[in-house]
């Protein structure tokens, strides 16, 4: 094989958007596959130097997508470095703010982000295989998902003090007690969200699992990915979104690790590849092979398919009923098919409703005592399960309760070798097939999509979009074409 | 900072898009944030790193919106005012892998509103709704059998500002102020000189527009 010359085309963080580079061989077959995507570094640095406390605010802006898991990973590592306690109805009020965010994302994803690849077969035109093809299929459904998740935001709102970039949390706790009138508006949302989710159960047993074409990518031998995975579970092995211990199952189900999330950083390394500024993380204990699968590989992933395989159970009545529909159908543990991340996240968000439900009902919802004492300032590290996967938010203060360190894991780090790896996989796919253009970015993109990667770090120009590029070179590195939509 | 003027449930939201502690990045929130207190009635001020839908859900129910964000389309410095969809059209087909860009996340609801009148059908009787999709009728009936929780059971715990009462989703007319700005500004805070002094006149472009 010709020896291929990589050149990189940086993506400037501010462009926010993923460029997928592809290099043919001699035969036209995708030889390789490289994914870049943005970087944190610079924002990182930024921090230093600046009031720790400032920092659940200033986070939050890095990402427009999921500013409600920046904002508590941040203020869960303020917590743990200046040593607090919460009191109960700061957490509860943070469990309820954080599960109805993946609740509401994982909606979001599923109907309009994922949709196309969810609920329209992959023949569809390509002029409706969007979101707009999403709503004219199903306009009933779509509409109903518009209305709660606004009574999703508006819980987000209401607890969060905004509706846009939360500001309730803070070192300690929260800002101020939830009294009962506001109880009772935030419980007439919630009720909206676990009945939606309770119908989306349905919904994807009737009308969309038995699609032969979705049958047809979760039993796809080229969406399979052997990798690792990571998540936080509760004292029961249940996923916890907010809050719990770090389990990391193998490939082959075996528990690696289980135990304080903080030292998940202390598990892992990154390493460098010359393509790209992304760092890929890895298991220190089985080193680095490179950008492949297999139980002797530290790649591991995150997200609702990884947290799905840590865990033994699931935290809610009917987001239990619907795990174990899921294992049923796999039949096996750890399941590795790629396009099991939509259901994964189907599970969650049933788990998150329910979860939401039962806790705008504690009672300590509407104690009045919201913060914490704060000792001395030091190191403290937060972990929180974003929808995406695993964040982690590392700082060290100063005395003064300046940062000295700032360090940031985000989950599409930790994704980037996984999600590299499946699109590989399908532009290899589709090549055999023949077709470089149309179906080589519809099957490059769903399993991109799967993985619900977040590239929306730090801004958005006018006009605001996320676009993907697949770029494609030939063997000895011509650049061939640009496809884009 | 969230302002909101006049009454308790605004007509008229302006955004300041973009990061603060992005240096030029942020000179839309650097517009906002000098908007005095006597803006507009019935005027919301917000600050928003976010687009597209996640953006143009939060949107819904305000008549009318102005987007204020930099732009590398434009000389730094250099101000222009135009209906949101005019410049997104600059950048041709924006329909990307994750996201979409704001008008089209907008054109996403409103393609939504176009099915009020089979959806104040199915307030009344599910079973009436006529489908758009051979599908639909399944999800309809689907609903039903697990639980009834038709439109109108979900509808009771909706807010009012995000306009779907009576099941009308209400789009804004949305506007931008673009200010030019250096391509790629670097994390910092604070605006670059030619930036920096155009803040002035665009906070004057908002209160034209507010007036308009």
């Amino acid at each position: 094989m010709r020896q291929q010359k990589i050149t990189i085309d940086p993506i400037t963080r501010l462009e926010g958007h993923g460029k997928i580079l592809l290099y043919l061989d001699e035969d036209g077959g995708v030889q390789d596959a490289f994914l870049q995507i943005p970087e944190l570094r610079g924002f990182e640095r930024f921090c230093v130097g600046r009031r720790g406390e400032e920092m659940p605010q200033i986070t939050e802006r890095i990402c427009g997508v999921c500013p409600e898991a920046h904002h508590l990973a941040s203020a869960k590592a303020l917590d743990d470095a200046y040593g607090a306690e919460i009191p109960e109805a700061a957490r509860v009020q943070r469990e309820l703010f954080y599960n109805t965010y993946i609740f509401s994302d994982h909606l979001l994803h599923l109907i309009f982000l994922g949709g196309p690849d969810l609920l329209l077969d992959e023949d569809t035109p390509k002029e409706q295989r969007n979101v707009l093809g999403v709503l004219q299929a199903y306009p009933e459904l779509g509409k109903r998902v518009v209305q709660v998740r606004a009574g999703a935001q508006k819980v987000l709102e209401l607890i969060g003090g905004r509706a846009i970039h939360p500001v309730f949390a803070l070192p300690g706790g929260v800002s101020q007690p939830v009294d009962e009138e506001k109880r009772k508006e935030l419980a007439a949302y919630v009720e909206a969200m676990t009945e939606l989710a309770r119908d989306m159960v349905s919904f994807f047993h009737e009308q969309v699992l038995p699609d032969p074409g979705l049958q047809a990518l979760l039993q796809s031998p080229e969406a399979r990915l052997p990798v690792h995975s990571m998540g936080l579970v509760d004292d029961e092995l249940a996923p916890n979104f907010y809050h719990g211990q770090l389990r990391i199952v193998s490939c082959e189900g075996e528990e690696i690790f289980l135990g304080d999330a903080r030292e998940g950083l202390d598990l892992i390394e990154e390493h460098s590849e010359p393509w790209t500024y992304v760092k890929f993380p890895y298991l220190k204990s089985f080193g680095w092979s490179g950008l492949e699968g297999g139980p002797g590989s530290g790649l591991y992933q995150v997200g609702p398919l990884a947290r799905l395989n840590v865990a033994e159970r699931m935290a809610t009545p009917a987001a239990q009923e619907e795990f174990e529909r899921y294992l049923d159908y796999f039949g096996q543990r750890p399941v590795q098919a790629t396009f099991a991340y939509h259901w994964a996240r189907l599970v969650e968000m049933v788990q998150a409703a329910e979860a939401a439900h039962m806790l705008v009902s504690h009672e300590a919802l509407t104690g009045r005592t919201v913060r914490g004492e704060l000792s001395a300032p030091g190191k403290g590290i937060g972990v929180i399960e974003a929808a995406r996967g695993t964040l982690f938010h590392e700082y060290r203060l100063d005395d003064h309760g300046l940062l000295e360190q700032v360090n940031l894991v985000v989950a599409t780090t930790h994704n980037a070798g996984p999600i590299g790896m499946s699109v590989k996989a399908m532009a290899q796919a589709a090549a055999r097939q023949g077709d470089l253009d149309e179906r080589l970015l519809n099957r490059v993109e769903m399993a991109f999509r799967a993985y619900d990667p977040c590239l929306a770090c730090a801004t958005h120009f006018l006009p605001g979009e996320l676009p993907l590029t697949v770029e494609v070179y030939a063997s000895d590195g011509t650049f061939l074409r640009r496809v884009g939509r | 900072m969230e302002r909101s003027f006049g009454a308790s449930v605004a007509d008229t939201a302006v955004v300041g898009q973009g990061n603060p502690y992005c240096t030029d990045d942020g000179v839309g929130v650097a517009v906002a944030r000098r908007l005095p207190s006597d803006v507009g009635e019935n005027c919301a001020v917000w600050e928003a790193a976010q687009s597209g839908v996640y953006l143009a859900e939060k949107l819904l129910g305000f008549s009318r919106v102005l987007i204020i964000d930099g732009t590398p389309s434009l000389p730094p410095g250099e101000i222009c005012v135009r209906p949101l969809r005019e410049w997104e059209a600059v950048g041709g087909d924006r329909r990307g892998a994750h996201g979409m860009s704001l008008s089209q996340a907008l054109e996403m609801l409103e393609r939504l509103t176009s099915q009020s009148s089979s959806d104040t059908t199915a307030q009344s009787n599910c079973d009436a709704t006529p489908p758009a999709h051979p599908k639909e009728r399944s999800v309809g009936a689907c609903l039903r059998r697990s639980g009834g929780a038709c439109l109108r059971r979900s509808g009771e715990a909706r807010s009012r500002r995000a306009g779907l009462e009576n099941d009308q989703v209400r789009i804004p007319e949305v506007w931008a102020l673009a200010v030019g700005i250096p391509p790629d500004p670097p994390f910092g805070e604070g605006l670059s000189p030619r930036v920096a002094a155009a803040v002035e006149a665009a906070v004057e472009e908002v209160r034209g527009w507010l007036n308009s």
